[in-house]
């Protein structure tokens, strides 16, 4: 097991027990100190969060059944069933289905981590970039607009490389993934994105936009060499 | 003979997850009273709902879970818009970063809301990273990014120390 490994372990779960992490760490004294201060901020973490209890739940009355929670009249039961049945087919006729957890994975990635990625990005280096894209064998879409290589960011347990395409017609992200195992394009559409993950050589390519238009147009450039 | 006068299990299990119950409402809307308030609707949906939890085994997810909805509808939760971020724009923060030495209250609190959500679920709900994403909609991969973002975030925070040298031995 290597440092970075290790590292990433440790930050998904400081409680594990993993007999290859206590072997690492006895071997690794960089890595002995640094799960000395994930343990201790984690500590401290648990104890901020146990935050007190106040006195009104613990009072007999704050759980007990309430009057109002009573059994709804059997047709007004049949008749709320009948439309909500009514409204999930029409419902699934329009709503997006949710698809490949793979590329939802990259979806939620842009929502929930992009922002704060560039925000704390420190200065990556292209070269490094440029020897993952070789690595995998793909082509890098530098022609479609101004590409900026963010860093390396943890994602779906591993570490993928995480790159920003800004074309005219908007924002393109880029998760090269060494390491990922797909033999098959897959897809998704969600939170008002759409994703598509492209198998590679050793690994896969996640390209997420709000255009779907720039998505294929990026995938269409990321073809093998 | 005496009657026994044994409580509902839907009491029986509000009861006794009623702290944490408590405490991830706390942190969900960071005031008491308004914890206390969505602590109490969550019971009230939990009664009405109690006859289709069919694994009571389950019941701390499915408790939670309720209560995370009740705060999603109560307090107009939304998804925010989603911003084409103007790279040239975006301040990125150095090391003279002043969000450094944080309490780990304040920190926790500065924490973008989906890293905080994803972190309480695990600490204080001692849930798996299939059951958190079971219960936030996601998928597993996504919950193991963010429970490492949530940390990174928070030694960063509270320590200042930065990702990348923390990462790189």
């Amino acid at each position: 097991m290597n440092c970075l490994n290790y590292r990433r372990l440790l930050l998904l779960d400081p409680s594990r027990n993993d007999l290859e992490l206590d072997e690492h760490v006895k071997v690794c004294r960089a890595c002995a100190h640094f799960r000395e201060r994930t343990l201790d901020l984690e500590q401290r973490i648990t104890d901020a969060i146990m935050v007190p209890v106040p006195d009104e739940l613990l009072s007999d009355r704050f759980f007990v059944k309430p009057s109002s929670a009573r059994k709804t009249p059997v047709l007004l039961a049949l008749a709320a069933s009948l439309i909500l049945a009514i409204g999930i087919v029409i419902g699934v006729g329009f709503s997006p289905t949710r698809s490949d957890p793979s590329a939802l994975a990259g979806i939620d990635f842009v929502v929930d981590e992009e922002v704060n990625a560039i925000l704390h990005a420190k200065s990556a280096d292209p070269g490094e970039l440029h020897r993952v894209a070789q690595s995998l064998k793909v082509r890098l879409p530098e022609a479609l607009g101004e590409m900026r290589y963010i860093g390396t960011c943890p994602y779906r347990g591993g570490i993928a490389h995480h790159v920003v395409l800004t074309l005219p017609s908007g924002k393109v992200t880029l998760l090269l993934y060494p390491g990922d195992q797909s033999d098959a394009d897959a897809s998704a559409a969600s939170r008002g994105l759409t994703a598509v993950v492209r198998p590679a050589t050793g690994g896969t390519v996640t390209v997420v936009s709000r255009s779907k238009a720039n998505v294929a147009r990026t995938v269409e450039i990321l073809q093998r060499i | 003979m005496l009657l026994s006068s044994r409580r509902h299990p839907c009491e029986t299990a509000l009861r006794n997850h009623a702290a944490d119950m408590y405490r991830f409402a706390y942190w969900l809307c960071r005031e008491r009273q308004k914890a206390l308030d969505l602590v109490q609707d969550a019971s009230l949906r939990a009664w009405k709902s109690w006859e289709n939890l069919r694994d009571q085994s389950a019941v701390k997810p499915w408790l939670l879970s309720i209560l995370r909805n009740e705060f999603a509808r109560s307090f107009s939760q939304h998804e925010p818009p989603i911003a084409d971020i103007d790279l040239e724009t975006l301040d990125v923060i150095g090391d003279n970063c002043p969000s450094s030495g944080l309490e780990v209250r304040e920190a926790l609190r500065s924490m973008p809301d989906s890293l905080r959500e994803t972190l309480l679920l695990q600490v204080l709900g001692g849930f798996s990273c299939s059951e958190i994403a079971t219960m936030l909609g996601t998928t597993e991969g996504a919950v193991m990014t963010r429970l490492t973002r949530a940390r990174q975030t928070m030694r960063r925070l509270v320590d200042g120390s930065t990702n990348l040298k923390e990462m790189t031995p």
